[in-house]
């Protein structure tokens, strides 16, 4: 099973603060049966939002958390209908999630996780993440994963 | 100087997004730049990209840009940038330009310090002539550990950009006093243009104490915003009289308060940031700071006042009681509201004619400089080399009457370090008085000696008590540095878990 598939990804999420935002994300990894204690997740990826914002530069923010609930590692793409305020002053439009499971020994999806985080610091995928289509989308992130 | 070539590191709590992508934009920085770089990466997966040893030797300069610990101290002596790892992400090329600063730095320091310095090597001085090494005081850790190391390394780059004021202008006007104590003064006898001259010199070059002090502690937490309110606070804290404690209170004042400000500013746009950086920040907080300097400034000021009137009764009192308040409040702040009050009934006492007052009140402010000065003689291992580089210096500056030098080695630690020189001053006190040692010089150090009344007894008492306190601050900073090097023993046998 790949880490990101195009159903990974869902624009258009109606979600009003992070926490709605966090909580979309946490569905969609219920979803794709990635997860499975939707509650706790949000938690855990609030709990990580409280030590320092994951939010990036144009409106991208990258929520992750680590936790027994979730079955194995993933890579969800939300786009939020309008921009939601992440901190005092910080919006965010796209969040670009990494769910790891708690038990998770190996270090394969930490690599890839970690080149998610490299892969945002090109300016170009941020402007397809913010407005680019699914496919758009599934094309310029995936390839970097794959490198 | 040789192509450049920048080592970094970085990591966060979560080791997951932030240490990769703070990576990734101070590679990017560099290689827009045609800068060679490397950058080690501090994640969950471990270390990856490790720095070798031949690596941290060739690197012109080094970025630390980390919420956790790094292992930082292997980069002891190179030019070093040291910030959390969200400045990385978002001012990758400041960052560079601030790495490229300081290399530049400190190239012109080695190459200024070569040949002057002996076995130590040039590393230790290519840090811009930081005496005390300030880069390289470490501040991960978390939480409330973290919060004091910030603050403490915030106050160590104020005394260290403060020493070489107190040491130019304390050391001239020491030697102003050699023509005589009223040299200065036009309208005295002893009158001389050149001692004059030195007078004034020493006397503007040590006022600039208090200013710089607060000026670079508010640097060091705001940078350049900081800098500007934290000096002229830091001279309407001088003007006002409250000493050395005045400085860094005004100094954490600026750096933290202009902090405050420019978040409360970040929400401006940014097509405003050349206004705020030239016009609002200066204005705006020189104004709201300044005014709350010179609100606090009186009750600071005035409990000095208060003090000097309290030592002024006592100055028929039993000389043990009177030599050991004369030493505990020289020892106690180092040049600070509590010493000067000392040292300026002294003064006053000295146009009374009591000169024996004034004479323990210098034994007291000599004795904490050579204090620590004996102890890095007597106990080498206890202290670390930059350390000891300023103990030797503060033969010079005790000897000279400059109480100062010995605040490096009290901020430290003060709990235990201030009342072992407050026991050594106080001996070296005690004794003045019971020797009946006398100076009619209201500063000078030794140079004054010979002017002064029973110059050996004077000598001999502020000798002991240096060498009492010398004894006991050697003793315990060994026992200290034995202990920690139990503890690093006991750690490094463990495994270092990752985050």
């Amino acid at each position: 099973m790949s880490i990101f598939t195009q159903q990974s990804i869902r624009l258009g999420v109606p979600a009003r603060d992070q926490r709605q935002f966090l909580q979309a994300v946490a569905e969609l990894g219920a979803e794709q049966g990635i997860l499975e204690d939707v509650p706790g997740v949000v938690a855990a990826m609030l709990d990580r939002e409280k030590q320092s914002t994951t939010a990036l530069m144009d409106g991208v923010a990258i929520p992750h958390a680590k936790h027994e609930a979730i079955r194995r590692p993933g890579v969800l793409v939300l786009r939020s209908a309008a921009p939601v305020e992440w901190t005092a002053g910080e919006s965010v439009g796209v969040g670009v999630a990494l769910l790891v499971p708690g038990a998770e020994a190996g270090t394969t999806h930490l690599q890839i996780l970690s080149r998610v985080a490299r892969a945002l610091m090109n300016k170009g995928l941020r402007e397809t993440l913010n407005g680019g289509t699914e496919a758009e989308i599934h094309e310029a992130l995936g390839a970097r994963l794959d490198a | 100087m040789s192509e450049q070539f920048i080592i970094a590191a970085t990591g966060c709590p979560t080791g997951v997004a932030h240490t990769f992508m703070a990576a990734e934009a101070i590679s990017q920085a560099a290689e827009a730049r045609g800068i060679e770089i490397k950058v080690e990466t501090h994640g969950q997966v471990g270390v990856e990209n490790a720095l070798t040893p031949a690596d941290i030797e060739r690197a012109t300069g080094v970025i630390v840009a980390a919420d956790k610990d790094v292992q930082a101290e292997r980069f002891q002596g190179k030019p070093l940038v040291d910030v959390g790892v969200a400045v990385a992400i978002h001012e990758p090329d400041q960052l560079i330009d601030r790495v490229l600063a300081a290399a530049e730095r400190g190239a012109r320091a080695a190459s200024s310090a070569e040949g002057a310095q002996g076995e130590d090597g040039g590393a230790d001085a290519a840090l811009d002539h930081d005496l005390l090494d300030v880069d390289s005081i470490e501040t991960g850790g978390s939480g409330a550990r973290r919060a004091l190391r910030a603050i403490y390394k915030h106050l160590m780059n104020g005394v260290s950009y403060m020493l070489p004021f107190v040491v130019g202008g304390g050391v001239l006007l020491a030697v102003s006093f050699l023509w005589g104590i009223y040299s200065a003064d036009p309208e005295s006898s002893e009158y001389n243009s050149f001692a004059a001259a030195l007078n004034e010199i020493g006397g503007v070059g040590l006022g600039l104490m208090v200013p710089i002090l607060s000026a670079f502690i508010a640097e060091s937490v705001s940078k350049r915003p900081g800098l500007v309110v934290g000096l002229v606070t830091g001279m309407i804290a001088m003007n006002n009289g409250t000493g050395f404690l005045g400085g860094i209170v005004t100094g954490f004042l600026s750096g933290y308060g202009m902090l405050g400000l420019s978040k409360l500013l970040s929400r401006m746009p940014s097509a405003l940031n050349g206004l705020k950086a030239i016009f609002i920040f200066p204005v705006l907080g020189s104004l709201v700071f300044g005014l709350v300097t010179v609100l606090i400034s009186a009750p600071m000021a005035g409990f000095s006042g208060f003090l000097e009137d309290f030592l002024t009764g006592f100055q028929g009192a039993n000389p043990v009681i009177l030599g050991l308040i004369l030493g505990v409040m020289c020892a106690f702040d180092m040049g600070g509201p509590l010493n000067k009050a000392a040292y300026v009934t002294g003064v006053a006492l000295l146009s009374d004619g009591n000169i024996t007052f004034m004479a323990a009140v210098s034994a007291a402010c000599i004795a904490p400089p050579l204090i620590t000065a004996i102890a890095c003689t007597l106990f080498p291992r206890g202290f670390e080399p930059a350390e000891r580089r300023a103990g030797y210096v503060n033969y010079i500056l005790g000897s000279t009457h400059i109480t100062e030098g010995a605040i490096p080695f009290a901020a430290r630690n003060p709990l235990v370090v201030i009342p072992i020189l407050m026991v050594g001053s106080s001996i070296a006190s005690i004794l003045s008085l019971l020797w009946g040692a006398g100076s009619p010089a209201p500063h000078g150090g030794f140079l004054v000696l010979p002017i002064a009344t029973h110059p050996f007894l004077w000598f001999g008492a502020i000798l002991i008590g240096a060498l009492v306190g010398g004894l006991l601050f050697g003793l315990y900073r060994t026992r200290a540095a034995r202990r920690q090097a139990l503890r690093a023993e006991a750690t490094a046998s463990d495994p270092v878990p990752s985050a």
